[in-house]
């Protein structure tokens, strides 16, 4: 479903610039520096502890920054709080699902939460959705009943719900199938080629075509 | 200009240096307040006609009292500058305040229990101030709580500010809680830790202590940021070249 | 933005009700603490009486306090609470919701079953009206007020403790302001005035407490 949708609007892009993050009286990081473009992914690379996952929750608006900022468009993501997350979809390590509620009750909520262009009444449109990522027939189940990978799907979906151009993916691969990778991949690819900006962390490659890839390795910047 | 000495202040190595200075000062003139205070309410002013001598030490306990709160609203400013500013000095300030303060409150406490035993021969009074007391304690321990329990002393900063701040929108509700509940089972009888016309002899002393404790604090709260910047800083180099100048000198 | 506080609402009340057996324990815990009371103090019917109305109203608020862990526990470790975070949506509404979700889960039961409890403690007739609308005012602020310390707390490993000393200062208005009043309506006395604080205090606190418990969550996740 994704694939018919038109190309981003407006000019987007992603800057970072000497971005430094403390933790308990010791840099994580201290000069991150970056610019992204639509239609470009950045792969950021590093050891288990480089702080990969912080880098992604500073851009997100999650963790503060100590020193340096971030841009969207030029504009401090502090001071467009409201622009910058309509924009943006996280997949983060937790998934972001309720166990408890049935993965259209689930669907429901990302989609008010996030401002989806879809309405919620809109039944076409959610099952459109439910089988773009394989979970068709599982409308009513409860998400605590699904597998790892399922609720990882479901959790992706949010990315699909809203107009946001930038996507912000932190280990999107885990506990995926051959399948479930390859629907991933398309997505991104997709993204990307619609004029989307993403960036993600990744210990498996991603097979993404004919995409700007920039490699930022955390542990060498520290 | 003061706007520009407030920013320079935010800055750790200026705020170190600066204090060095002043902390002698400082004391000087606490010392010399302590005196005064001190040597014009034990010695200076009359004895109580009610209470005798047993009424001095008003000049311990109401000091210790009125600082308590005025502790908390410092702590509660250098909150809000931390929160919105993430000023590092103004979260040092801020932890540091609360063990003063807390101290402070329970002086307060315990000078004012000592007070009610000759008064009413019991060690405890539920009035409305020293009920009020209690609870400012109880609210200074639970922001030393919540600090001393996140790791991240930045993140227990911001935690802490939070705290303060939805402390202080409290107080005012507390203390005329307090004050309307005690009025309800004591009646009218005024407690004697109510200031009646007090007599100028016993009154200046009291404000002359009141100064004299502010500057403790001011000196104590120094020395105890000092020490946290120092060890907060450990790793930069303002703070490896005080050791350095000293060396070389 | 209204479509989210609703949802928000909904989905909470939703998971309480799929978790029907838990919904008992904080009626019952209060309960229990009220039964206590006799058993401790004797069994004499007019000090009881004399003393019912603080009675149910601090087994109210300890019941208040065990159950407030639930209001942002489990969104913390699925990760919905940073999804509600960098929604697009004001963070306070969506925790007033959860506010309100809260007392209609633990708190309204309380406010069922109080005034029936005060029966057995003996408290004459014209004083279980008032214990009703002090109830009914004053279990909001118990979850308003609470909110505010579990959004400190919450990421901590053993939050409970500190909660305790946290939340309990700040209900003290409440509880004076509550029981003095039933204490009034038991001895004949007029009750506008406490009653009156109790509802500015509602008002005081529905208002302002989203805001703290909003800028509380967003240290505790970063």
């Amino acid at each position: 479903m994704f694939k018919s949708l038109p190309a981003y609007t407006g000019s987007q892009s992603l800057t970072v610039k000497h971005l430094a993050i403390e933790k308990q009286d010791r840099w994580l990081f201290k000069d991150v520096n970056f610019e992204l473009q639509p239609k470009e992914v950045l792969h950021l690379e590093g050891e288990n502890g480089a702080g990969k996952t912080t880098l992604l929750r500073a851009i997100c608006g999650l963790t503060l920054a100590d020193k340096g900022d971030i841009f969207w468009n030029d504009i401090s993501i502090q001071r467009q709080a409201y622009d910058y997350h309509l924009q943006l979809s996280y997949l983060g390590h937790s998934d972001g699902i309720k166990q408890d509620l049935t993965v259209l009750e689930n669907l429901r909520v990302s989609m008010v939460l996030s401002r989806s262009i879809y309405k919620v009444s809109d039944k076409a449109i959610l099952h459109d959705i439910l089988d773009s990522i394989g979970l068709k027939n599982k409308e009513n189940t409860l998400a605590f009943n699904l597998s790892a990978g399922q609720r990882r799907r479901l959790a992706f979906a949010r990315c699909l719900l809203n107009d946001s151009a930038l996507w912000v993916l932190d280990e999107p691969l885990t506990a995926l199938d051959i399948k479930g990778v390859a629907f991933i991949e398309q997505a991104i690819q997709a993204h990307i080629e619609r004029g989307g900006l993403a960036v993600i962390t990744s210990h498996q490659p991603l097979k993404i075509k004919n995409v700007r890839c920039t490699r930022l390795n955390l542990s060498a910047v520290a | 200009m003061i706007m520009r000495f407030i920013y320079k202040l935010g800055s750790p190595p200026y705020f170190y240096h600066l204090s060095s200075r002043l902390l002698p000062w400082l004391s000087g003139i606490c010392l010399l307040l302590f005196a005064i205070g001190l040597y014009g309410g034990l010695v200076l002013a009359p004895a109580d006609y009610q209470q005798g001598d047993s009424f001095r030490i008003i000049y311990i306990h109401v000091p210790a009292a009125w600082l308590s709160l005025f502790v908390y609203m410092v702590m509660a400013a250098s909150g809000v500058m931390a929160l919105i500013w993430r000023i590092k000095i103004a979260e040092i300030v801020l932890i540091n305040s609360a063990h003063i303060g807390a101290v402070f409150t329970f002086l307060a406490l315990v000078t004012g229990s000592i007070w009610g035993k000759p008064m009413w021969g019991t060690w405890w009074v539920w009035d409305a101030r020293l009920t009020s007391e209690l609870l400012l304690l109880f609210l200074y321990l639970g922001i030393i709580a919540l600090h001393s329990a996140i790791d991240d002393k930045r993140k227990a900063a911001r935690a802490v500010a939070i705290l303060a701040i939805v402390g202080v929108v409290n107080i005012p509700i507390i203390h005329y809680s307090v004050e309307w509940w005690s009025t309800l089972h004591q009646g009218p009888t005024v407690t004697k830790f109510d200031k009646p016309s007090i007599d100028t002899r016993m009154l200046v002393p009291l404000l002359v202590m009141a100064v004299a404790y502010k500057f403790l604090y001011a000196i104590v709260v120094l020395l105890r940021a000092r020490n946290d910047l120092l060890w907060r800083e450990r790793r930069s180099q303002w703070v490896a070249s005080l050791f350095t100048d000293t060396k070389s000198k | 933005m209204l479509q989210a506080f609703f949802i928000i609402l909904q989905r909470d009340l939703i998971l309480a009700i799929r978790h029907r057996a838990e919904l008992m324990n904080p009626v019952l815990f209060f309960v229990l603490v009220v039964v206590l009371f006799p058993l401790g103090v004797g069994a004499d019917i007019a000090i009881l009486e004399r003393i019912a109305p603080g009675i149910i109203w601090i087994a109210a608020l300890l019941s208040a306090l065990l159950s407030l862990d639930r209001i942002f526990r489990t969104d913390m470790e699925d990760g919905s609470l940073e999804q509600m975070l960098i929604s697009a949506q004001p963070m306070s509404l969506l925790i007033l919701a959860k506010i309100i979700a809260h007392w209609l889960i633990t708190g309204l039961p309380v406010v069922v079953v109080g005034p029936l409890l005060a029966l057995f403690l003996g408290l004459p007739a014209a004083a279980i009206e008032t214990l009703l609308i002090t109830l009914l005012v004053g279990t909001p602020i118990l979850s308003a007020i609470g909110s505010v310390g579990v959004a400190l707390t919450v990421g901590l490993r053993r939050g409970g403790v500190i909660l305790s000393l946290l939340v309990l200062p700040l209900y003290v208005p409440v509880l004076i302001f509550a029981s003095q009043a039933v204490d009034a309506a038991a001895a004949g006395f007029p009750v506008l005035a406490p009653v009156a604080m109790l509802s500015a205090l509602l008002l005081l606190s529905l208002s302002l407490t989203p805001w703290a418990a909003s800028a509380a969550l967003k240290m505790s996740v970063s």
